[in-house]
């Protein structure tokens, strides 16, 4: 796309660049590829430089400013400043990536395919070193062949499968990785071969291979067919590699050099194809991993030369010739092998925007708030929209979250009251928690303990501490009204019951009606403009 | 005006608000408090169990409950009026004691003991509170500590159970968390004797 002798060029002023920069830490790579304007392409061939965080040049010293221009064979090649975040290598571990809660080992639903333990082990799936930490864990990229012996391999990643190089040779592989709850007894390959790290130089590869245990019982199938197996007509471009914390930007060791450095071939290669193509920009990429399962981006751009922190060896690593993707992998999936195809836009999610509701009260509590988003999305879908006086809260909650936000913002509650908050913020928590994941259940009803906390609660929030009340005295009458109109009522009521009384018209009124006398509570939702009797 | 649901939720159908239905009045509401507290006195017939707790140890419940009675919050009313402060007195504690069972009555005679033991007898408030705040982290001083903090409550506001231990457990978590604040930063509970 670029042509040889561009290509060549820029590679040439690419390499200027990262050696002008690579002590700065707040450059973390460069690439060679097309001018982005607006998020677009343009037909400017440029070198791409990478900063942990882009800058006015005013704000910048003039020694780290990036070069406008680099002269290569003759001629003077732009420079992109784009923001690429620290890279690392990319198991869950040292990621900085909240990967959720470990899945256990047997406990399927809800656990994606890649995640469970297959048998025979698929590309796709969950793989780790089984004595290394149990978030070392990452993906299990294809079948090899290895060519010395002519045993079928998996093929991983040496930071996972080797731990950066500080396995021994012979340590057991084990699926799924130690992180989804496979132990020594999920052993499926013993690790044979890696390629080393080097800190002096560049490394092209993050590559090893493991011999399976069983020689015969093998399949070239992905994990959950999420996508064709490698072949001729499906052929692989890359191992993942490394990449940020989100995901925003990933990037791939071409395949060709992997099973060089490896000595491997694809088990589907032929004499008349190897199964590998050359990556272009432009390219459409198609993968299955741990992490984000299957996702499709394309190729941004080739020839990236990065900075990577390698979480088990403590290094920063300089990586060249690398695939540059967007949007594609995710901590934990490194060593998925990328095959071209899919639609180029399958990416892997955003990173949740935090509710700045659950933000600014969290922040004033002092309470882990905005990390429950779940559960308040899990209370709002499967409880709060099941009646009417629940969509009535929800409808409260959007109109007048800026109100509470801006009550809030700046300030932080007092020693007692965060205290307490966490008192209560424990209790119900788990309560709720429970609540959810059991609707069916009889035995858990509401008590006339919680009757008194919410007292508690509305007195504290009214100022009877002594601090500055965060309700109006108006909003401290409706409330208290609500309790003894509607709330007391539901003392022994189980979760079904709740939510039949909850629908009841009756209730909605006079939930209503005690909130509509409230000037400083914003009312929509399910109410009609009919006039108040 | 009508809205359409919100976040995805099903839609509920858009209703008429009709408010004119019947409903209790909090003033109803109130008596209905009020009677409940009448057939709860209807307990103080039975005969006083003063002599499971020593002298001191009630005075230490008493002061036990008027520290609860206004931290970290005034206690609210639950149906009984005046402050909560007030209704701290060793004659309710003898009521709150006719309606606890015997072998709560030693529990929370144990934890009087452990907390005068702890030297929070006639002690300032914002000492005893730390005090208690402390003793509330030691797992072993658990079931005395909270029965001799359910028995305050109790003398506090007929409307809690002295067998209860719900309301103590949350009193007793917070100011353990206090404690362990007031640790790092000095100061926490300052203000707190008046």
């Amino acid at each position: 796309m670029l042509g040889v002798r561009v290509e060549s060029a820029l590679r040439q002023a690419g390499q200027q660049l990262f050696d002008a920069f690579a002590r700065d830490v707040h450059f973390t790579g460069c690439a060679i590829g097309l001018r982005r304007r607006d998020g677009q392409l343009t037909d400017e061939p440029v070198v791409v430089a990478m900063v942990a965080k882009k800058l006015p040049a005013g704000a910048v010293s003039r020694s780290r400013l990036m070069p406008a221009t680099i002269a290569a064979d003759g001629r003077n090649w732009g420079v992109d400043v784009v923001e690429v975040g620290p890279l690392t290598t990319a198991p869950l571990r040292g990621s900085g990536a909240d990967p959720g809660p470990p899945a256990r080992a047997g406990e399927l639903q809800g656990v994606p395919i890649t995640q469970q333990k297959l048998r025979p082990p698929l590309q796709g799936c969950s793989v780790s070193d089984a004595t290394g930490p149990i978030d070392d864990t990452g993906t299990l990229g294809c079948l090899v062949r290895d060519s010395t012996d002519g045993t079928i391999c998996i093929l991983g990643t040496n930071s996972v499968l080797a731990q950066s190089g500080m396995a021994a040779l012979g340590e057991h592989v084990v699926q799924p990785g130690g992180f989804d709850g496979g132990t020594s007894s999920d052993k499926i390959a013993i690790l044979k071969r890696y390629v080393s790290f080097t800190t002096s130089g560049q490394n092209f590869v993050d590559a090893a291979i493991a011999q399976l245990d069983s020689q015969t019982g093998y399949s070239q199938e992905v994990a959950g067919k999420l996508m064709k197996p490698i072949s001729a007509t499906h052929p692989a471009v890359g191992v993942c590699v490394a990449g940020d914390s989100e995901g925003l930007n990933c990037f791939l060791s071409p395949m060709s050099q992997v099973v060089s450095a490896l000595r491997v071939t694809l088990l589907p290669a032929t004499s008349e194809s190897t199964c590998i193509v050359a990556p272009e920009v432009g390219m459409h990429l198609e993968k299955v991993g741990r992490s984000s399962v299957y996702t499709s981006s394309e190729v941004a751009d080739i020839g990236a030369q990065i900075k990577v922190y390698d979480s088990d060896s403590k290094q920063t690593l300089v990586f060249a010739n690398m695939i540059w993707s967007q949007a594609f992998f995710l901590p934990g999936d490194n060593g998925a092998v990328a095959c071209e195809g899919g639609n180029g836009r399958t990416f892997v999610p955003p990173p949740p925007e935090p509710c700045p509701l659950l933000a600014s009260v969290g922040h004033y509590f002092h309470l882990p708030l905005t990390k429950d988003n779940h559960v308040t999305d899990q209370l709002k879908t499967q409880f709060l929209a099941q009646s009417l006086v629940g969509n009535l809260i929800i409808g409260l909650t959007y109109d007048n979250s800026q109100t509470v936000v801006d009550r809030v913002k700046g300030k932080q509650g007092s020693g007692i009251e965060e205290s307490y908050a966490q008192t209560y913020y424990k209790k119900y928590l788990n309560l709720v928690k429970a609540a959810l994941a059991d609707p069916g259940s009889n035995t858990r009803v509401v008590t006339e303990g919680n009757l008194n906390d919410f007292q508690f609660i509305l007195a504290g929030l009214s100022g009877a501490g002594g601090t500055p009340p965060l309700l109006t005295p108006a909003e401290s009458e409706a409330l208290s009204t609500i309790y003894s109109d509607v709330l007391v009522h539901t003392k022994g009521m189980d979760y079904d019951r709740l939510v039949s009384y909850m629908n009841e018209v009756a209730v909605w009124e006079k939930v209503v009606k005690a909130l509509q006398k409230v000037k400083t509570v914003e009312l929509t939702g399910t109410i009609t403009n009919e006039p108040l009797t | 005006m009508r809205h359409a649901g919100r976040f995805g939720q099903p839609v509920s159908p858009v209703l008429p608000v009709r408010l004119s239905r019947a409903r209790p009045s909090r003033r109803g509401f109130l008596g209905l408090v009020g009677a409940a507290g009448a057939i709860t006195a209807i307990s103080a017939f039975r005969p006083a169990r003063a002599e499971a707790l020593s002298a001191d140890e009630q005075t230490m419940i008493v002061q036990v409950a008027r520290a609860g009675a206004v931290f970290p919050i005034h206690f609210p009313g639950f149906g009984e009026p005046g402050p909560a402060i007030a209704r701290a007195t060793a004659a309710r504690l003898r009521n709150a004691m006719r309606r606890a069972s015997g072998s709560r009555l030693k529990l929370a005679a144990s934890g009087a003991r452990l907390l005068i033991a702890s030297g929070l007898l006639e002690k300032p408030r914002s000492a005893q509170l730390d005090g208690i705040g402390r003793l509330a982290g030691a797992a072993e001083a658990a079931p005395e500590l909270t029965a001799a903090v359910a028995l305050a409550i109790a003398t506090v506001s007929r409307h809690f159970s002295p067998d209860s231990d719900e309301a103590a457990r949350v009193w007793l978590d917070g100011l353990r968390l206090l404690h362990e604040r007031a640790a790092q930063r000095p100061g926490a509970l300052a203000g707190r004797d008046a």
